[in-house]
Formats: C-alpha cells, structure tokens, sequence
C-alpha cells in the first residue's frame, strides 16, 4: 500500500516535472526571441530553487539576494548560446554554482572569511547583519536541530557542500550534478560519499542508531 | 573490493540507485564486511534528517521586488552594451522587435519604417541626418515585414555610402524624403509598457505598441520620420 502511494507520488512528480521542462522550454524560446515577460516567468519560477541553494552556500541572505540576482541576469545574458535541448533547471543551476563558487573564492582571496558563520551562529543583531525578516518557511531550518545541521553544512568544502545541497535538497540527479559542478559523474558520487562520512560524523549524536 | 568501489557502492545504497547487479555485489561486500552495512545505514539517516530540516526552495525575500531588480538590470546593461558596442549589442537586443515587426504588414511605408529603425551610426546631433547621406551609416540589420519584399545592403563605393535595396515595391516618388533617426538604447515591452526606443540622448525616439490583433503599431514618434 505504502509502496502504492510512493509510485503514484513518483509518477505524479515525474509528471509535473516533465511538463515543468515542456513550459520552460517555451519560455526559453520565447526569451531567447527577447520576451521580457517569458523570462520574468522563468524566474518567477526558479528563484526559490536558486535562492535556497546559494543562501545555503553562503549563509547570508543579503549576499544571497545578490547572487541570485546576478546569476538571472548572467542567464539574460548567455541565453542565446542556450540550447534548447538542455535543461533550463539543469543549466541555471550550473549559472547559480559557478557565479557562488566565484564569490566565495574572491571572498577567500580577500581574506574576508564569513567569520561569524565559522562561529556557528549568525548574529542577526549585528550592525551588518542582513535586515531580511526571517521567514515562516526558515522556522524550522532556524530550530535547534537546523541549526546544527546548518553548521555541519557549513564545515564542509564548498565542493562537498555544493554536491550534498544539489543532491538532498534539491534532488538532482548524479548525472545533472556532474553537468552543474562541471565534472565527471564518478566524482561526483566519490564527493558525495565523503561528505556523507564528515556529516554523519558531525552529527553522529543526532543518529538514534548509534 | 577497491576503495573507490566500496564509496560508489555505499552512495548507490543510500540513494536507492543500485541496479540487481550491483545489489549482489552489495550483499555479497556487506555479508563479508557487516561494517560497511552499519555506516551506510547511518549516513542515510543522517541525510533523512538533512531532506526534513533544510528547504528546497526558499523564495527571496521581497520577491517581486527580486524580479523587477533583474528587468532594470537587464534594461541597463542592454544599453550600456548600445552605447558602448552598437553592432553586437543590437543583434541580440533587437531579436524580439525584430520577430514581432515580421507580422504581415501591407503597407510598403512601414517596410520603410522598419529599416530605418536598424540603422545605427549617427553621431550625436545628427538624429534628423539623411539615411542614405551619411557616409558615418553603417546599416546592421536589415528585414521587412512583408515576405514580398526583398531588402539587402551592401557598401556602395561610389556612393560612399551604405545602400537599401528594396525590391518588390512601387517606385518611391523622388519627392518622399527618407530620413531615420539614430537609437542608442531601447527597452523591451514589459507588462507594464510597450518597447521604447530612446536616441544618444536618452530622449524617447520611437515607441512601438501592439494592436488588440497583436499587430506592431507605430505610435506618431515613428510616423515623423
């Protein structure tokens, strides 16, 4: 029964997902011939999935707004070199990591860590703290076991970190993983086990079978 | 079994994704190993708890906001790169104007108004030049509206000058003066406006709105030309 209703959850997500890239591959088209308005859909529609991703990344709203921002307008601006046998999610999801990955390397070039974020803990109370109001959807990655979890995350390479995120929380596939981070899909999955290991071992409190 | 076997193993377990094959070759590695079976049940709980406390999608904070930032960036590089480098940056930029002014049109003056919109090279000042006078034009991209109508151009040295040639028209009385004015930037329609168009001095130069039937009107900006 239980198996039942995971098939039928499956198929429906297949589903939606296929007519996700059916609808996007419209809008590509027709942003590519210079719609505004097609394009705005297609933010409209990703911009939740880019901004989790980079705000985990980063740890910081502010810096996160602003390179979610950056990677649709890099978007704007290669999409007529976008094929249209690509995945869009696939392709501004790849925009979304290399535009990060820049960041946080010019961020370590400047020496400018994101010391209250090796910390543990982000002072929302602090002059520069981003002045976003925390969101009901952030309630429960703000509770004491997201926390932990968050931190965890955050002690992670960005490379083991950048897998971990695009694999659990936004679900892609090894093979999409491998097109986002720009390598092979053996590596992807070697990443993939090493920052399972450093996490379980972060956590290994929290794991009732230990 | 090797090391990098035993990591692709385990991550295929936790993800579900082991083919039969490999799942024999995973219970035949777990049944000699029980270990391997303990580390990747608790790596795969731990993820359980990562899936359950870490949203997939969390929209930006004041999204609308979020998304009309992008247009007016979009809106500001496309003219900067205009300004900056007209012949590339008008290929790109002009693509939609370009598809929806090849709706059918039947008027052979529109024909005419369309290929003036294309042609970049005026200095400042020079908004009300001749098109065809300047030796400074330089014509990008030329195209009609009506598919009866063939337009080329091509550097003519005797003239020295860039000529329009249109073939499928009427004759163009020799008193008709064409003239066309010079655009620097433009920005696309949005829903809340149609595509503008605005000369070396930000000044607006030519708006083009849509009919109820979807058809390119020319608002009197374009019509002085």
């Amino acid at each position: 029964m239980a198996s039942n209703v995971l098939q039928s959850e499956t198929q429906s997500s297949d589903e939606d997902r296929a007519a996700r890239r059916e609808r996007d591959a419209e809008l590509v088209q027709e942003a590519q011939a210079g719609k505004m308005d097609a394009f705005d859909e297609l933010v409209t529609a990703y911009r939740g999935n880019v901004y989790a991703m980079i705000v985990n990344m980063v740890r910081n709203e502010a810096d996160a707004w602003d390179l979610a921002q950056d990677t649709f307008v890099k978007a704007w601006k290669a999409l007529p070199k976008f094929e249209a046998r690509s995945s869009f999610y696939t392709w501004i999801y790849r925009i979304a990591h290399n535009v990060t990955y820049d960041w946080l390397r010019k961020k370590k070039v400047q020496g400018d860590e994101l010391d209250d974020l090796n910390s543990g803990q982000i002072d929302m109370a602090a002059p520069t703290a981003p002045k976003f109001d925390p969101k009901p959807d952030q309630a429960m990655a703000n509770s004491e076991l997201g926390q932990r979890i968050a931190v965890a995350i955050e002690q992670l390479s960005d490379d083991h970190r950048s897998v971990i995120l695009l694999r659990e929380v936004e679900g892609l596939s090894y093979d999409e993983i491998a097109k986002v981070t720009e390598c092979s899909t053996g590596t992807v999955m070697s990443r993939l086990y090493y920052a399972r290991k450093k996490l379980q071992d972060t956590l290994k409190d929290l794991n009732p079978d230990r | 079994m090797n090391q990098e076997r035993k990591e692709q193993l385990v991550t295929l377990w936790i993800d579900d994704q082991l083919s039969d094959a490999e799942r024999a070759e995973w219970d035949a590695a777990v049944a000699s190993d029980p270990s391997m079976l303990e580390e990747a049940k608790a790596a795969k709980n731990t993820m359980s708890m990562l899936k359950s406390e870490i949203p997939a999608t969390q929209e930006p904070p004041y999204a609308d906001f979020f998304n009309s930032q992008i247009q007016k960036r979009i809106r500001e590089e496309n003219s900067a790169n205009l300004q900056n480098n007209p012949g590339t940056a008008a290929t790109f930029s002009l693509d939609g104007i370009l598809n929806w002014l090849r709706s059918p049109l039947t008027l052979a003056s529109a024909a005419a108004v369309a290929i003036a919109l294309f042609v970049n090279g005026f200095g400042p000042g020079d908004a009300d030049a001749p098109v065809l006078a300047s030796n400074h034009t330089v014509v990008e991209t030329v195209f009609t509206p009506d598919s009866a109508i063939n337009v080329t151009s091509k550097f003519d040295e005797y003239a020295d000058a860039h000529v329009i040639l249109l073939d499928g028209i009427d004759a163009i009385p020799e008193d008709v003066e064409i003239r066309g004015k010079s655009v620097a930037s433009w920005a696309p329609a949005t829903k809340f406006g149609p595509a503008r168009f605005f000369d070396a001095d930000g000044k607006l130069a030519y708006v083009l709105h849509p009919t109820p039937t979807g058809l390119p009107h020319f608002l009197p900006f374009v019509r002085d030309i």
